[in-house]
């Protein structure tokens, strides 16, 4: 009988976390298919779990069937139908007598399911014949009319207790089926209303445990791989491990871990991870996996319910939600803070450079007045002295903007404009500015006619072209030549300033356009530089172009390119407008 | 100064004494006469009592935004020039200053030179503003404004329609920046674009500058607009 099979492979003893016998899936699920055919063996490999299909409608028998209590019943009720039958035998025809036996075994199977009502019945029909049958006290059968009447009475008490056991399994399917519903309403309730991951977890993993009455895990991305939340975990006491360990042992986890890593969790199929010991749900929503819920596969001998995938994904998506809908709130936050942040810092620079350069204005302004009124007079000793203080006011200037300009770059605030720019337009501006540093070089500059329109900002690019002529003036010698040679190159457009100095160590080479740094040689170059070119990268940069040194072959020297990308939708400069 | 006029009447407004004093000085002794203002109230409260020739205003003030004053005085009809003060780096705001009717604007820290210079342009296009000199003159540039003719070096250049009225629009406000916005609305009615100005600039340089990569004439204000050297 198909029947008895159900149940036997109930109770649940895991062997504990020493096996660390780990084989794919595929391999897992043919044994499993294996063993199913021997369903009698005992399990010793604790890994390996068995699918049982479901019988005649039927879902998996519980365990508590098994018990010797609801056979010892049976035994009870059975003698007592008998007893029945016996002293009301004056009073009924000898067919009749068969009715307190079917009594019996409908209790036992109301009472017990299916397997004691299975052995009411044998010994219902041994009875019967036993006590009722000509010839009496023997199991023999005299007339063939008996014959008939035995071979009914059996077939009656099977379809009895089948439909008893059945309707017992429905009700009982039906009130678990009820309490699950309540406890995902509550689950549904609770997480509605948690505010952070740590709420979802609290209030979620114990009753996740109580409802599917087996551990439960989620695994939620970490900085490195998923970190994993055991129900037994998650309550009051996250320190005390030791505790947890005894529902969910440490070397389970790491079991779990390199399932998780292994399988992309896209890639896992609940079904076949039915086979081991866990089963797992992605939690999904529209925005993608936030994590993975694992069920303890004796989930699936407590469940009364048929279709417990169907539930254990309802239960995923449930947490999915919530977990998603909290990092979402998380993400909103920090942006709100980052933006908050950022006004922060522009509205500070802003006053910085406000206050800064006021009273540079003061000092540079009477300086100036100072220098004039000295120029004429014979008082040349003052004029001197006040220019220096212009000069020096200038190069104060000039590193309070680099040291606010480094700032925008580093919080990302630096003010770009894009829009079509000339370069020969800006190139004209850089060389106004540093005409008096370039003043005692021969400046060679040539410019291309064909040179496009560019897209960026030309206030950096301008700030660029002139920290690179002022740096060729600075580091080359009184009379040598400093050149700006723009080129039409392919897709993009090639500026190289190129002085006659002496070069950048080639130590320095691959450093030079990090910010702070001076160079290992001071000797080669006066300091200054040290924010500079790292201001000329981050504007660069910022207008999707590149910047690099190197140094001349040709003769001593350096030779800073920048290159710049040429529009896609370019049109050239057209020579007569 | 121009001989014979009354002294300029110049308004300070900043609320940085140490500014305030170098400007008081400074414009002092060129000739000015100077009134200051720490606040936008202060400067609303004298711009209505005394006589005010030009203003020269700080942006970042104490009780209100440096634009709003300018809103205010331009909607007024007030027509005194305003020369803004700003910071480098406050670019966005100097170029909404001028859309919003300032005449021109200094980068702070900057030279008495410099703003003397500015107050003179600004100053001269006030009194121009009734007529228009027919001649212009700039170093070897001459421009005819009513006869139409462009002559640099003593040669006479050849200018598209367009090119001219860009021209002339820069020689109407020579000395002045201009902002790029305000030279499409003006040349270009209607559908205008940034890279238009610069493909008709580039043009224009090339016919009148000596070295276009030089230009002594039409000079770039870097993300502002362009200004014309102003008359000798």
């Amino acid at each position: 009988m198909a029947l008895v099979v159900l149940g036997l492979m109930g109770g649940s003893s895991e062997t504990g976390p020493g096996v660390g016998r780990r084989r794919p899936f595929t391999w897992a699920r043919v044994v499993a298919n294996a063993l199913r055919a021997r369903w009698h063996e005992p399990r010793d490999d604790a890994w390996l779990r068995i699918q049982r299909a479901p019988l005649f409608g039927l879902e998996q028998r519980p365990a508590a069937a098994m018990t010797p209590g609801g056979l010892l019943s049976a035994f009870f009720l059975v003698t007592l139908a008998a007893g029945v039958g016996e002293l009301s035998r004056p009073f009924m025809i000898a067919g009749s007598l068969s009715l307190p036996f079917l009594i019996a075994i409908l209790l036992t199977a109301i009472a017990y399911g299916l397997v004691p009502s299975l052995f009411a019945c044998v010994l219902s029909v041994l009875a019967f014949d036993f006590l009722f049958l000509p010839p009496l006290y023997s199991f023999a059968v005299s007339e063939p009319d008996d014959v008939m009447r035995l071979a009914v009475f059996a077939l009656a008490a099977l379809i009895v207790s089948n439909l008893a056991a059945f309707a017992r399994h429905q009700a009982v399917a039906a009130s678990e089926r009820a309490s699950i519903a309540e406890d995902l309403y509550a689950l549904s309730r609770e997480l509605t209303g948690a505010v952070t991951i740590k709420d979802v977890l609290t209030s979620s993993l114990p009753r996740l445990q109580s409802m599917l009455r087996a551990p439960v895990l989620i695994a939620l991305p970490g900085i490195d791989g998923y970190v994993l939340h055991p129900s037994s975990v998650a309550t009051d006491d996250p320190e005390n491990e030791r505790s947890s360990a005894a529902s969910v042992p440490g070397t389970e986890l790491a079991f779990i871990n390199s399932l998780l890593r292994r399988h992309r969790t896209a890639d896992i199929d609940p079904r076949a991870a039915i086979a081991a010991r866990w089963i797992l749900m992605p939690m999904r929503t529209g925005r993608g996996e936030v994590g993975v819920m694992a069920v303890a596969s004796e989930a699936l001998d407590q469940l009364q319910v048929p279709r417990t995938d169907a539930l254990f994904g309802t239960l995923a998506d449930l947490l999915a939600h919530a977990v998603d809908r909290i990092n979402l709130v998380d993400d909103l936050n920090r942006a709100s803070r980052a933006a908050e942040r950022e006004a922060l810092h522009a509205a500070l620079l802003a006053s910085l450079s406000h206050d800064l350069r006021t009273p540079l204005t003061s000092v540079l302004g009477a300086a100036e007045s100072l220098a004039r009124e000295n120029d004429g007079s014979n008082n040349e000793a003052h004029a001197t002295l006040a220019r220096t203080i212009q000069d020096e006011a200038r190069r104060l200037d000039r590193y309070i903007g680099n040291l606010l300009d480094m700032t925008r770059i580093d919080t990302g605030l630096t003010d770009t404009t894009t829009s079509r720019m000339d370069l020969t337009e800006v190139v004209s501006v850089a060389l106004d500015r540093c005409a008096k540093s370039l003043s005692h070089h021969r400046l060679v500059v040539d410019l291309r006619d064909d040179l496009p329109l560019l897209a960026g900002d030309e206030i950096l690019l301008e700030h660029v072209l002139f920290n690179l002529l002022d740096n060729a003036a600075k580091y080359s010698p009184a009379g040598s030549s400093v050149a700006l040679i723009a080129r039409r190159d392919a897709d993009h457009v090639r500026v190289d300033i190129t002085d006659e100095g002496a070069g950048i160590p080639a130590a320095d080479l691959d450093h030079i356009f990090e910010k702070f740094y001076r160079g290992e040689h001071q000797g080669a170059r006066p300091p200054g530089i040290g924010l500079g070119l790292s201001i000329c990268r981050g504007y660069i940069e910022a207008m999707a172009g590149t910047i690099s040194v190197r140094n001349r072959t040709d003769r001593t020297g350096a030779v800073f390119s920048i290159l710049l990308p040429i529009p896609h939708d370019e049109e050239l400069l057209e020579s007569d407008a | 100064m121009i001989a014979g006029a009354a002294p300029l009447r110049v308004l300070v407004v900043d609320d940085e004494p140490a500014i305030v004093r170098f400007l008081r000085t400074g414009l002092s002794s060129h000739g000015f006469v100077v009134l200051t203002a720490s606040s936008g109230r202060a400067a609303t409260e004298i711009l209505e009592k005394e006589d005010v020739n030009l203003m020269i205003l700080d942006l970042g003030l104490p009780d209100m935004d440096g634009l709003d004053l300018i809103i205010r005085l331009r909607a007024s009809r007030a027509m005194i020039p305003i020369i803004v003060l700003s910071s480098r780096g406050e670019e966005r705001s100097k170029v909404e200053a001028l859309e919003l009717g300032a005449d021109d604007y200094l980068s702070k820290p900057f030279g008495m030179d410099e703003l003397v210079a500015r107050v003179r342009v600004a100053q001269r296009h006030q009194l121009m503003r009734e007529g228009e000199r027919p001649v212009f003159r700039v170093g070897d540039l001459t421009v005819d404004l009513v006869r139409r003719l462009v002559t640099v070096r003593s040669e006479h250049v050849q200018l598209s329609p367009r090119q001219y009225e860009l021209l002339r629009l820069l020689v109407q406000h020579a000395g002045k920046v201009l902002t790029r916005d305000f030279i499409l609305r003006e040349v270009w009615t209607g559908d205008s674009n940034v890279q238009y100005l610069r493909i008709y600039i580039r043009a224009l340089r090339q016919k009148l500058e000596l070295h276009p990569e030089r230009p002594e004439y039409i000079l770039t204000e870097i993300g502002v607009g362009y200004r014309l050297r102003a008359p000798d």
